[in-house]
């Protein structure tokens, strides 16, 4: 991959991230936040994102030819997103695991139940209760 | 034909704003750029997918999303379905031009970014018309940015709109009859806590 590339998909990553991190403040899903106080998850936010979309806004300006092809920008751009929540995933895991190890509400569906949980306890949870064949 | 030539004169107007205040040339530039405004819709789309409190809301948005990443998905092939049948010269290969801009290689018509970007804007405004008319109006600017940097004719712009339009409406009455597989795939992402 050229540099330009790997730019545009680090780009997308931290994007992503502080987009996630945002609308889940908003949307009260604790277990996916990096903070526990909205305030500094927001803040964390707007530093990661207004950079990127300075960066990305003025492109053109410091790389005047220099552009990631269609395909390969949708590619990249899939890659950033799905990296960006994989990564989510695993550090507010890490960092809540504390917070919500003893959490003893029902597990409910959806982005509900990372309201009190964390993604992989929350995924633990529910894979100990599928009745699993054989 | 006239239409092309009313096209032409519309766009030399247009293009004829540029070059004389450094600033909005610099703005219309940055806005015009090939990533900001596309990146910029799919993270609001990222935001509506995790950022709606309310269950039932949420689900209903997260159908309008599956309806803008489609029709962002489809413009993209269709564009270069049209690219193939009218290979239209871009603006700067047939008139004395500001070119404001670096110079695309692709045909004219219809405008990728443009055609990408209404097909998402109007994917979300059929199903959330705050976040929709954000995006169709970011839609509107960076079109009228390209045009005014001199990449783009104002008909690009506006096939592009339209075909993102009809792109977007296919897609929602073709989800609509697809109603309880939607549900389905969205009760399963919910059974992993992704949706």
């Amino acid at each position: 991959m050229n540099t330009l590339a790997v730019e545009y998909y680090c780009l997308i990553v931290l994007l992503s991230i502080s987009t996630i991190q945002a609308a889940s403040s908003f949307g009260k899903i604790n277990g996916v936040t990096f903070f526990s106080r909205p305030v500094f998850n927001y803040l964390f936010s707007a530093a990661m994102a207004i950079p990127c979309l300075v960066i990305l806004l003025t492109w053109n300006w410091y790389k005047p030819t220099g552009i990631v092809e269609g395909a390969e920008q949708f590619y990249l751009f899939m890659a950033g997103i799905v990296s960006a929540i994989v990564l989510t995933l695993i550090l507010s895991s890490l960092i809540n695991h504390r917070r919500f190890k003893n959490d003893k509400s029902e597990l409910t569906n959806g982005f509900e139940a990372l309201r009190t949980k964390t993604f992989f306890q929350a995924l633990a949870i529910r894979l100990r209760s599928i009745k699993w064949r054989g | 034909m006239a239409w092309l030539e009313f096209d032409q004169n519309l766009f030399l107007w247009v293009n004829g704003l540029s070059g004389h205040f450094p600033v909005i040339d610099n703005i219309f530039s940055a806005v015009a750029n090939d990533y900001f405004a596309i990146v910029f819709g799919c993270l609001v789309m990222m935001a509506l997918w995790t950022g709606i409190r309310d269950s039932e809301k949420r689900r209903h948005m997260q159908k309008g999303i599956m309806v803008a990443s489609s029709s962002l998905g489809t413009c993209q092939g269709m564009v270069e379905i049209i690219n193939n049948l009218w290979q239209r010269p871009r603006p700067f290969e047939e008139l004395d031009v500001n070119l404001l801009f670096y110079p695309p290689t692709d045909p004219s018509f219809p405008s990728n970014s443009a055609s990408v970007l209404f097909g998402m804007a109007w994917g979300i405004f059929l199903y959330n018309r705050k976040a929709g008319s954000v995006l169709l109006a970011l839609a509107a600017i960076m079109g009228f940015s390209r045009v005014y940097v001199g990449i783009h004719y104002p008909l690009d712009i506006v096939g592009g709109m339209v075909l993102g339009l009809l792109v977007a409406l296919f897609f929602t009455v073709v989800y609509r009859l697809l109603n309880p597989l939607l549900d389905r795939i969205i009760d399963l992402l919910r059974f992993f806590f992704l949706a």
